[in-house]
């Protein structure tokens, strides 16, 4: 017997709250100009075929509008002594990296300034389309060591840490397994490792991309494809649904600024060079050869028991894009003993941009890191 | 020294955004006015009759599941627009619906169904469009590309009617099973999303599905490139 009991009488009342819940809340709506995204202060220390690598600097305590220069020294007292070890971050190519410093409070980046941990992030830039023939190798054998070098050069420091995350931290795996030194500990967040787990979509739909094809006729993979594909994962929920949720957040000013912050990243996907995207798509997700062996990066292999440092797995528990089983198969591949997991009951994004799961994670990683530094 | 500050320009998430504002402006909703000048409005201008597919059919949802109801009609005739004031420009494909259901009598589910079938058909139609998007191919070229994407979107498209049809089962039977009853349109709109896209991550892990939407996106990628021949245009 069907428990469904609308009153036809009251649906009008029904229908004109919500119409007027979401347009009060998307009137509400803050303007991308009038975000300030991307708060933390950063200084370019390098600029190389289109990658860039910042340092970041915590905000003066008190700053009103979270801009005002100074080194991290002040905030970095307030929460305990400053690492040594620069920690080095690495995004994916999918999306840009400045989601993990989207807004006040909303910062993965500022959360771990305040933790005493020294921030540089490797942004990979936009490629053009003269940059389709860039290659995993571009990206692992040089622009990556290009920036170890300079942060390592920038802080004094002998050795530094490395944080990858999302398809930046299969990344980082590919790094620290080709090139061990100088890294001194090892940090992977919502990775895919294992692309043969059960109910990993993304790696399931991208086993039957003709990447021969697309290499041979796509000078880049246009953002807006990837986008929509995403999208096509959740359809009503990401199409339809997430917009009447808009009519729950009227007058509630810092979900707003989120929803609009994310509604501008999620739109602001950049073009993947294709011959990298390609081969990720080959080796990774329809070969599965970082588990399975046999990846090769410019021709060098590519072999995760080669991993001798501390390695930390950050894992998002409901994660629909990369099943928390895909990253919890890094276990078991690596050469160190010294491996620690830690998971959060968020999705995808939250692990960075969850107000309580940023606090929570930038917390985890300083504590681990602390103790090895 | 400064902090990330990113641009808006072409972002489609902002035009998307400067969008629902103005259509808030259409609702009654806020302070702004017509006049304001929103940056990037043009960009949402360009955009607008690809994004007023949104608007209408959360729309749709609300007034469709409303008509069907036993003894809604007479209210909703009555009082459609002081219910739901739609912008202008929606109020007569609106009312159109209203009409058409009035005289279908179809069930709210069977809307339901309609919404999501005319929703996934959107996202199948967005990879078929890139099929048309080249000009500069010979027609016996662009004819066998755009034929062979719209073969393998009739193809998941049938895994998307059958996915529809296991979502509107198990909304019957989480209908018949709730604990509480459900009284309010919000709730059984979220009940039926929640229901399709469990299907929906069911589907994407079949094999089949994988198999054919990998066709869906192989032909439209190809479709979509300006390479005259490829050795793709001569493989299955």
């Amino acid at each position: 017997m069907t428990r469904l009991r609308l009153d036809p009488r009251a649906l009008p009342r029904e229908l004109q709250d919500l119409q007027r819940r979401l347009a009060d809340s998307t009137a509400q709506l803050p303007d991308a100009g009038e975000l300030l995204l991307g708060p933390t202060p950063r200084e370019r220390l390098l600029q190389r075929d289109g990658a860039s690598l910042y340092r970041y600097h915590h905000p003066r305590p008190g700053a009103a509008d979270g801009r005002a220069e100074g080194r991290d020294e002040a905030g970095a007292q307030a929460a305990g002594a400053r690492l040594r070890t620069p920690l080095l971050i690495v995004y994916s190519l999918v999306n840009r990296p400045y989601v993990l410093d989207l807004l006040p409070g909303h910062s993965l980046i500022a959360s771990l300034l305040e933790q005493g941990v020294p921030v540089y992030l490797l942004d990979w830039g936009r490629p053009l389309p003269a940059d389709r023939d860039l290659g995993l190798d571009d990206y692992l054998l040089d622009q990556l060591p290009a920036a170890v070098a300079a942060v390592l050069a920038d802080s004094g420091a002998d050795s530094l840490s490395l944080m990858g995350i999302c398809q930046g931290g299969t990344l980082a795996l590919c790094h620290a397994a080709l090139r061990p030194q100088p890294l001194r500990q090892l940090i992977v967040v919502s990775a895919p490792v294992d692309c043969r787990v059960e109910r990993f979509p993304v790696a399931r739909l991208a086993a039957g991309l003709d990447t021969a094809a697309l290499a041979q006729v796509c000078a880049q993979l246009p953002g807006d494809w990837l986008r929509q594909f995403f999208v096509n994962l959740k359809p009503l929920a990401l199409g339809l649904k997430k917009y009447l949720d808009l009519a729950d957040l009227q007058g509630r000013d810092d979900e707003l600024r989120l929803f609009a912050a994310m509604e501008h990243w999620i739109g602001d996907c950049p073009n993947l060079a294709t011959r990298a995207f390609c081969e990720f798509v080959r080796d990774c997700f329809q070969r599965n050869l970082l588990v399975e062996g046999g990846m090769r990066v410019g021709g060098q292999a590519v072999d995760l028991r080669g991993i001798r440092q501390p390695l930390l797995n950050l894992v998002a528990e409901r994660d629909h894009l990369v099943p928390p089983a895909s990253s919890h198969a890094l276990r078991g591949l690596i050469g160190s003993e010294d491996y620690t997991e830690a998971s959060w009951d968020v999705g995808h994004i939250g692990l960075y941009v969850s107000q309580r799961a940023v606090g929570e994670v930038a917390e985890t990683v300083a504590s681990w890191l602390r103790e090895r530094d | 020294m400064s902090g990330s500050g990113v641009s808006g320009a072409d972002n489609p998430g902002d035009a998307w955004l400067t969008f629902l504002r103005a259509a808030a402006q259409g609702l009654g909703g806020g302070a702004a006015t017509a006049t304001d000048a929103e940056p990037g409005a043009s960009a949402a201008a360009d955009m607008a009759a690809d994004m007023a597919a949104v608007w209408p059919r959360i729309g749709d949802a609300w007034l469709r599941a409303c008509a069907d109801l036993p003894g809604f009609a007479a209210v909703a005739d009555a009082d459609a627009a002081a219910a739901m004031p739609p912008p202008q420009q929606l109020a007569a494909p609106l009312r159109a619906l209203l009409a058409e259901l009035a005289a279908t009598g179809s069930g709210p589910r069977d809307w339901l169904l309609r919404l999501a079938a005319d929703w996934v058909q959107r996202q199948l139609g967005y990879w078929e469009q890139l099929a048309r998007a080249d000009a500069t191919l010979d027609a016996a070229t662009a004819a066998a590309r755009l034929a062979r994407c719209q073969a393998a979107r009739d193809a998941c498209a049938a895994h998307y009617a059958a996915c529809l049809g296991r979502a509107a089962a198990a909304l019957e039977a989480r209908l018949d099973s709730a604990e509480a009853p459900i009284d309010s349109l919000r709730d059984y709109f979220d009940l039926w999303v929640d229901c399709f896209e469990r299907e929906h991550a069911l589907m994407l892990g079949d094999a089949d599905f994988a198999r054919d939407y990998a066709a869906l996106l192989n032909s439209a990628l190809l479709a979509s490139s300006p390479v005259a021949e490829s050795a793709a245009d001569h493989d299955g």
